[in-house]
């Protein structure tokens, strides 16, 4: 591979690729606004000026400019070297490049600062951005001068709602584009455009849209400053105080790579956000998934419930095993969950199909919704390939199907992970069961016929294993401790084994690993979880 | 050397003078047939022999510049003309549109078969009607006398040719800029490269020339490149014919001026100009439109160990021929050649005020450092002229148009942060006067 | 209520389309058009029905009307009045023209005469350098001003 030397550092390069692109790659940060590298190269905010020194024997191009002489107290001649956007600048072979080494960049790159702070109102405290801010990470590290603008600044529209998810402040917005860049180039909806022309410039609407589009936190995302806002996190914590755990997204099969960013002193999670993963879906994530850590928090099923009344987990525990103890295994149904990780459809394959001798083997999960062309994917549930894998020779029986064999007698008792029912008007048929034990994260129509639930902890709550439509499987890890007195379902699993006699002895997740290596057949995927 | 010509102006006295009659009984058209029974590589060899600069300010030469366009392309190209005359100071391409617009449409076909273009896209700002009317009129009077279209001439080399029109915006201008207007887009200026003869308009093979570089073309095929090149004294400068030379502000006989390149800003003044209103004395020039930097009488030549120079050494760069190379050389910018002139009368302060409220409202806002700087630039000015500055911000102004130059995508900053280097720099003590005196210094006007 | 074309305009809309290799090209020409033929300014429905006509985003239309100072995005004057103030004109006395013009009008640069006859704006550099003082009124330039021939300018003007 051709490489080009950046600050005396060999940096290799593809050919055509830029050079903030292949020292992004080398793990070497130019600085930049506007530069992403999933959209189009605008070269607008010109942080990312660096200084390409002429071939051995040419003389760089110069530019005449002036400096005060304080003991002459005159102006005096200076020249400078003609700077280039590192985002625009394609690598050459031997090419050597001065970022961090070159006066001239550091006093372009102060400068850049400086005005773009210019008409800005360094409104830190109240605004969501803080802590995450480029403006505020790149003033200390590049700018660091007083302000030099004592007047009033050219005041524009605040909190201008966009839509149900985005609010715009273009006194903070430095017209950087990537907004506007990604709704065109990604999302293929080009409903914002740049308005008006010089330091009039603002981000606009199409005249009777809303930013209503499939993916419009993704424009908060892209935002490298406080201009675009989602509303969904709006005055709810501040980032500092926020971890942040590489997860899966559990919004569909495309298994989008995410982090769930969390507050450890109270265990609640505020936002979800895209993780790198160029095979996965990229820089991007669509506002269903962001928006999906939600059921972390929101209809959650935390203690254990025996018909119907709340339960000790000790006595659920022995009240499930008592429904499904003695049952013939003709007659026990098991029913694996898509939204669960393999680990928790692994213990329970196990237990129903290696010890408690049933073949029949189902797969619920959330009902089929839309996709569309850019991430989404129509089936709502993050492991249905995973499960499928499970289940090795056999596949797994739908829903349906459970229903017509409830229906017909063959089926009279269940047990369960996972409450939905991918298909709402064949859930009554549960009701016609003599036992039901359900493993369930949340409330749903398969906790409601229960005879126990016991609760499981959502995804969040614990390390899994997620295999998504392209067939990779995925670590999604542990955020926040388990909400209320819920367990991961392989524990809850191991438990009730206990519970029935059996030797399933589980303790750690690395033994259930263990065992479920040969039968996972996937691979797991590593993220990069680099930021753009 | 004052040398007047009439290869564009000999009938801009005329009341007929933009007819087709008027510029075929001048030997109009002639050219245009000549040139298209030439090879294309002696079309471009000929342009490129009469050294023309390009006209609009940048000064690069036409014919190296049509060299760049592919020899084959499998894709169409365009030959796009820019008229979006805006340089403050500049009024010389809109006397060709509206009193002699023949000359462009015929220079338009030379210039098509020069770069092996069929369509020109002449790009006029469209606060000239009365330059679209007579181009339009000129292209359909062409069009039906079969000059233009499938067959122009009778010769199998189509050519069309239209009027484009801007909407208010000077940074249309920019080459670049002008190439997304025409593509019905925001006039913001693209990041080269890809230079236009690679990606150009609608993504094919481009070449941009300024509307006067076009109408000298035919001139150009009818006398032969190398006569062309000699009426100029700056043969040798690379610099050659003739040109339009405007002056305006505080000078007796403003207008516009066709004559050999080598024309001193003195006889433009002077002799051209009719002097300085009142009689006054010069204080300053701004040689080819507001982007250059202001020049001053006392200025003197001074550009040791190049031959050259020796006739102008020691001299006022009043006598120093107007060429690309040779103000390039003394620190100055040739431009546009459309001097603006400022008597004694004149306040330096109010004028640099003037233009860099002028660059405010006219930056396009794509970039940093001009979006913001302009912006600042013009506030700090205002201050002073209201006499509300202090030192320290006057000192802030060299600083920020220093910071802009040549960290932008296009050239607008360059032009936006010269007028204040020069005017900071050679004015310097007005400047501090009246931030000092809280603007009680001021004693004049811009008016003379 | 949705904004069209006359018949007329329609077949000049076509004739525009023609001269270009796609239909976005068409934009500024197409937005002269409809500004013309809806009272000299470009509304939400000017905009929508443009986007429609060019199979471009309203999005991508509103941001070219509001990037070029001629589209108007509120209606003006029956007559729009432009004075150059850039250096060139300044030197020869813009400023006074400006004034004069504001005076007699009894409006600010910007405004519109209450009887909604005449805009008033500045321009800057209108290449009329030579010719300075100056002043757009409409199509029309108006060079070489003083103040008596604006007075008859802006006389002519109110009384239409």
């Amino acid at each position: 591979m051709p490489s080009f030397k950046l600050d005396g550092q060999d940096i290799p390069f593809e050919p055509g690729e830029t050079i903030i692109a292949a020292a992004r790659r080398a793990g070497v940060d130019i600085p930049h606004y506007c530069w992403h590298p999933g959209l189009s190269v605008a070269a607008n905010c010109r942080m990312c000026l660096v200084e390409v020194l002429p071939p051995a024997g040419r003389k760089a191009m110069m530019l005449d400019v002036l400096e005060w002489d304080a003991d002459k107290q005159d102006y005096v001649p200076a020249k400078k070297p003609k700077l280039v956007p590192s985002c625009q600048q394609a690598a050459g072979e031997g090419m050597e490049v001065a970022s961090s080494s070159s006066e001239h960049v550091a006093r372009a790159r102060s400068a850049v600062q400086e005005l773009l702070l210019l008409n800005h109102p360094v409104d830190c405290p109240i605004c969501d951005q803080a802590g995450e801010c480029r403006l505020q990470d790149y003033w200390l590290e590049h700018q660091g001068t007083k302000k030099r603008m004592h007047d009033e600044i050219v005041h524009k529209p605040k909190g201008v709602v966009f839509g149900p998810t985005i609010v715009y402040d273009a006194e903070r917005c430095i017209v950087c584009t990537r907004c506007v860049r990604f709704c065109e180039e990604v999302v293929k909806d080009p409903v914002l455009e740049k308005r008006e022309r010089g330091n009039l410039s603002e981000i606009t609407l199409a005249p009777g849209r809303e930013l209503d589009h499939g993916y419009t936190l993704m424009t908060e995302h892209v935002c490298p400053v406080g201009a675009l806002t989602a509303r969904d996190f709006r005055f709810k914590a501040r980032v500092w105080f926020l971890r942040s755990a590489p997860s899966v997204c559990m919004g569909c099969a495309t298994g989008c790579n995410a982090y769930l960013d969390f507050d450890p002193r109270d265990d609640t999670v505020y936002r979800h956000r895209p993780r790198e993963n160029m095979a996965v879906n990229q820089y991007w994530m669509c506002d269903e998934g962001m928006l999906d850590y939600r059921r972390v928090h929101e209809g959650r099923l935390l203690a254990a419930r025996v018909r119907g009344k709340k339960a000790t987990l000790g006595d659920a525990l022995e009240k499930a095993a008592g429904v499904l103890s003695g049952v013939d295994p003709e007659r026990l149904g098991v029913v694996l969950s898509a939204q669960h990780s393999n680990e928790d459809n692994f213990a329970l394959l196990r237990l129903g199909r290696d010890y408690l001798g049933t073949g029949h083997i189902y797969v619920s999960g959330r009902a089929e919704g839309l996709g569309d062309p850019v991430l989404k994917h129509a089936d709502k549930n993050p492991n249905a390939a995973g499960v499928t894998a499970l289940c090795t020779s056999t596949p797994p029986k739908t829903f349906a199907e459970l229903a017509k064999d409830i229906h017909d007698g063959r089926i009279t008792h269940v047990i369960a992970l996972g409450s939905y029912s991918s298909d709402a008007t064949k859930t009554e048929a549960l009701g016609k069961l003599q036992g039901l034990v359900t493993l369930a994260t949340r409330e749903g129509p398969v906790a409601k016929h229960a005879t126990v639930v016991l609760p499981v902890s959502s995804w969040a709550e614990c390390d899994g294993t997620f295999v998504n439509a392209k067939g990779m499987a995925q670590e999604s890890e542990k955020a926040i401790t388990p909400r209320g007195d819920s367990l991961p379902g392989w524990k809850l699993v191991a438990a009730l084994a206990k519970q029935l006699g059996l030797p399933m002895a589980w303790t750690k997740l690395a033994q259930v690993r263990k065992a479920m290596a040969p039968e996972a057949g996937a691979t797991v995927a590593h993220a990069t979880g680099a930021e753009a | 050397m004052l040398q007047k010509t009439t290869f564009l102006s000999h009938s801009y006295a005329k009341p007929d003078g933009h007819t087709l009659a008027a510029y075929e009984s001048a030997g109009g058209y002639k050219n245009a047939r000549k040139a298209l029974g030439m090879s294309r590589d002696a079309v471009v060899d000929e342009v490129k022999k009469a050294k023309i600069r390009g006209r609009g300010g940048a000064g690069f030469d036409c014919g190296t510049k049509w060299t760049f366009m592919p020899k084959e392309s499998k894709k169409p190209c365009y030959l796009v003309v820019n008229a979006d005359e805006g340089e403050p100071g500049t009024f010389k391409d809109r006397t060709i549109m509206e009193r002699n617009p023949h000359s462009v449409v015929e220079g338009c076909i030379i210039g098509c078969f020069g770069i092996g273009a069929h369509a020109a896209y002449i790009y006029v700002r469209d606060e000239l009607h009365l330059s679209k009317e007579r181009l339009w009129a000129a292209i359909e009077e062409a069009r039906a006398k079969g000059y233009l279209g499938q067959k122009p001439f009778g010769l199998d080399y189509p050519v069309e040719v239209y009027v484009q029109t801007g909407a208010g915006a000077y940074i249309c201008g920019e080459e670049t800029a002008l190439l997304n207007s025409l593509e019905g887009r925001r006039g913001e200026p693209r990041y080269k490269p890809p230079f236009p003869a690679q990606v150009g308009a609608f993504g094919c093979p481009t070449t941009v020339n300024n509307l006067e570089t076009i109408a000298i073309v035919p001139t150009v095929i009818g006398m032969g490149g190398e006569a062309f090149c000699k009426l100029s004294t700056l043969a040798e400068f690379n610099d050659g014919g003739s040109r339009l030379f405007g002056v305006s502000g505080h000078v007796k006989t403003p207008g516009v001026f066709e004559c050999s390149v080598g024309l001193t800003l003195r006889e433009l003044i002077y002799d051209l100009g009719g002097g300085i209103l009142g009689d006054k004395r010069l204080l300053a020039v701004i040689p080819g439109g507001s982007s250059c930097p202001v020049m001053l009488p006392e200025e003197l030549v001074n550009v040791p160990g190049d031959p050259r120079f020796e006739p102008y050494n020691g001299k006022s760069v009043l006598d120093l021929p107007l060429g690309v190379e040779t103000f390039r050389s003394v620190g100055g910018m040739l431009g546009t050649c459309c001097a603006i002139v400022l008597s004694e009368d004149a306040d330096p302060v109010l004028a640099l005020h003037n233009l860099m409220r002028f660059y405010r409202h006219e930056s396009c806002g794509q970039c940093t450092p001009c979006r913001e700087g302009c912006g600042w630039i013009e506030r700090i000015l205002d201050k002073i002229v209201e006499g509300r500055a202090t030192l320290d911000e006057l000192d802030q102004l060299h600083r920020i148009a220093s910071d802009i130059t040549g960290n932008t995508i296009c050239a607008f900053g360059d032009g936006a942060a010269q007028p204040v280097l020069s005017f900071v720099k050679k004015f310097r003590k007005q400047f501090e006067d009246y931030v000092l005196t809280g603007g009680k210094s001021q004693t004049k006007k811009l008016v003379a | 209520m949705a904004f069209s074309l006359s018949a007329e305009q329609e077949r000049e809309l076509g004739r525009i389309l023609s001269r270009y290799p796609n239909k976005m090209a068409a934009t500024i020409p197409v937005l002269h058009l409809c500004q013309a033929a809806n009272e000299n300014w470009v509304s939400d429905d000017v905009i929508q029905f443009v986007a429609d006509k060019l199979e471009v985003g309203t999005a991508h239309v509103k941001g070219v009307v509001t990037f070029y100072t001629l589209f108007n995005q509120s209606k003006p004057g029956k007559h729009q009045v432009w004075v150059c103030r850039t250096l060139s004109c300044a030197l020869r006395g813009a400023e006074g023209i400006l004034h004069h013009c504001e005076k007699r009008l009894k409006i600010h640069a910007g405004e519109t005469t209450a009887d909604g006859k005449v805009t008033l704006r500045t321009a800057e550099c209108l290449a009329s350098c030579g010719s300075a003082p100056m002043m757009q009124v409409d199509k029309t330039y108006h060079e070489n001003l003083t103040t008596e021939r604006v007075d008859e300018i802006l006389d002519r003007l109110i009384a239409d």
